[in-house]
């Protein structure tokens, strides 16, 4: 499927979008790369104490090398992992319910410490449906980076999955949690009050572009949500999504 | 210089969760090790140590939480809670701080860094005895 741009301003507003994940993406994947580093560091620390010891066991100590050789191997495909995703090269086809309890593991630390709740709902229709995993998990994560740049407090973020002949939807939604709410509705005034978000929020509109550059499709809806309900959009995936590997810059 | 204090430790990587609270105890604490964070919950109420070296991201119940659980307990307002994170963007840092803990210690750190945090939990628990 070929890249369609309306014009070079969506261009600019894709790329925008796409260096925002990208960046905002360092957290977590400096977050893997530093637990794995973390092993073989504490391991070195022990065996360090250990060769100071009066009479060190000079079995042990080879055993405790062998475990540090191999934290290391850990190291290496962690950061394998975390370059693969900095390329987004990877065209390997993943199910996308695969795709999506990944990224929503990868998401609920952030939404938790903002007192948002995150669940899954419905991931079983899709899991027929595969796509390229790079460019998926872009997609996924800038419609959770959105939701979270949005998140109302004492909210749930209901996360849908839905998939037939024509393919597949993602839809997020905020639910007003019950007690804080007491039948009032969700605003849609963004960001709430007392949270800041940094220079790299994303929009709908972004999103959006972002999608179209993949040959997919974002859309923000927020007409048909019944009370104590925010619709924050909806990924449309086509049933043959070939989604390009190609970075749009 | 070493205390014999109660610490206790929450990660729900097994492996680095047993090697820190080894190393913490080779400098003769007396520690704790929980691997997720309703467990970590659940000993803290029990022993209420002085200091708690709580990972961030956990299942069920993650240290942010977990914290913000502590410091509306009676008890857990005088423990010194120590953040251990991979996370570190400033947002993150803000966050963590707010929901009650008074340190991060981002992996990875070095020995001297542990130590400080340890020390300064023994310095603080010496104060208020």
């Amino acid at each position: 499927m070929k890249q369609v741009f309306a014009g070079e301003h969506e261009r600019a507003v894709a790329n925008s979008t796409l260096l925002s994940v990208m960046r905002r993406m360092a957290s977590p994947l400096r977050h893997d790369l530093a637990g794995a580093v973390l092993i073989p560091s504490l391991r070195l620390q022990m065996l360090r104490r250990q060769l100071g010891a009066a009479a060190p066991d000079y079995e042990r100590l080879q055993a405790k090398v062998d475990e540090v050789i191999v934290a290391l191997d850990a190291v290496r495909k962690a950061q394998i992992g975390a370059c693969g995703w900095l390329e987004q090269r990877d065209d390997t086809p993943v199910p996308l319910a695969d795709a999506l309890a990944a990224a929503m593991a990868t998401f609920s630390l952030p939404f938790s410490t903002r007192g948002v709740g995150l669940e899954n709902r419905g991931a079983s229709a899709s899991q027929s449906l595969s796509y390229a995993a790079q460019p998926l998990q872009l997609l996924l994560h800038a419609g959770f980076f959105l939701a979270l740049d949005q998140a109302p407090p004492a909210s749930t973020l209901l996360v849908s999955c839905a998939a037939d002949a024509g393919g597949a939807r993602v839809s997020w939604h905020f639910e007003a949690d019950q007690a804080a709410t007491d039948g009032a509705r969700l605003s849609a005034d963004f960001p709430p009050e007392g949270i800041e978000i940094a220079g790299e929020r994303l929009t709908p509109s972004g999103v959006a572009a972002l999608c179209r550059t993949f040959g997919a499709r974002f859309e923000s809806d927020f007409a048909h949500a019944p009370a104590q309900v925010l619709v924050l959009g909806t990924l449309y995936l086509p049933a043959l999504f070939n989604i390009l590997i190609e970075a749009p810059l | 210089m070493t205390y014999a204090r109660r610490v206790v430790v929450a990660d729900d990587n097994r492996e680095i969760a047993d090697l820190l609270s080894e190393l913490i105890a080779s400098f003769g604490y007396e520690v704790r090790t929980c691997y997720d964070g309703l467990q970590a919950r659940a000993l803290i109420a029990l022993e209420w140590p002085h200091l708690a070296i709580l990972d961030i991201s956990m299942p069920e119940l993650n240290g942010c939480d977990l914290a913000r659980w502590i410091r509306t307990q009676d008890e857990g307002r005088s423990i010194r809670l120590i953040a251990l994170t991979g996370h570190c963007g400033v947002e993150d840092c803000a966050h963590m701080l707010a929901a009650g803990f008074d340190e991060i210690l981002p992996k990875p750190f070095d020995m001297g860094r542990l130590q400080t945090v340890l020390e300064a939990g023994a310095e603080g628990e010496r104060r208020t005895a």
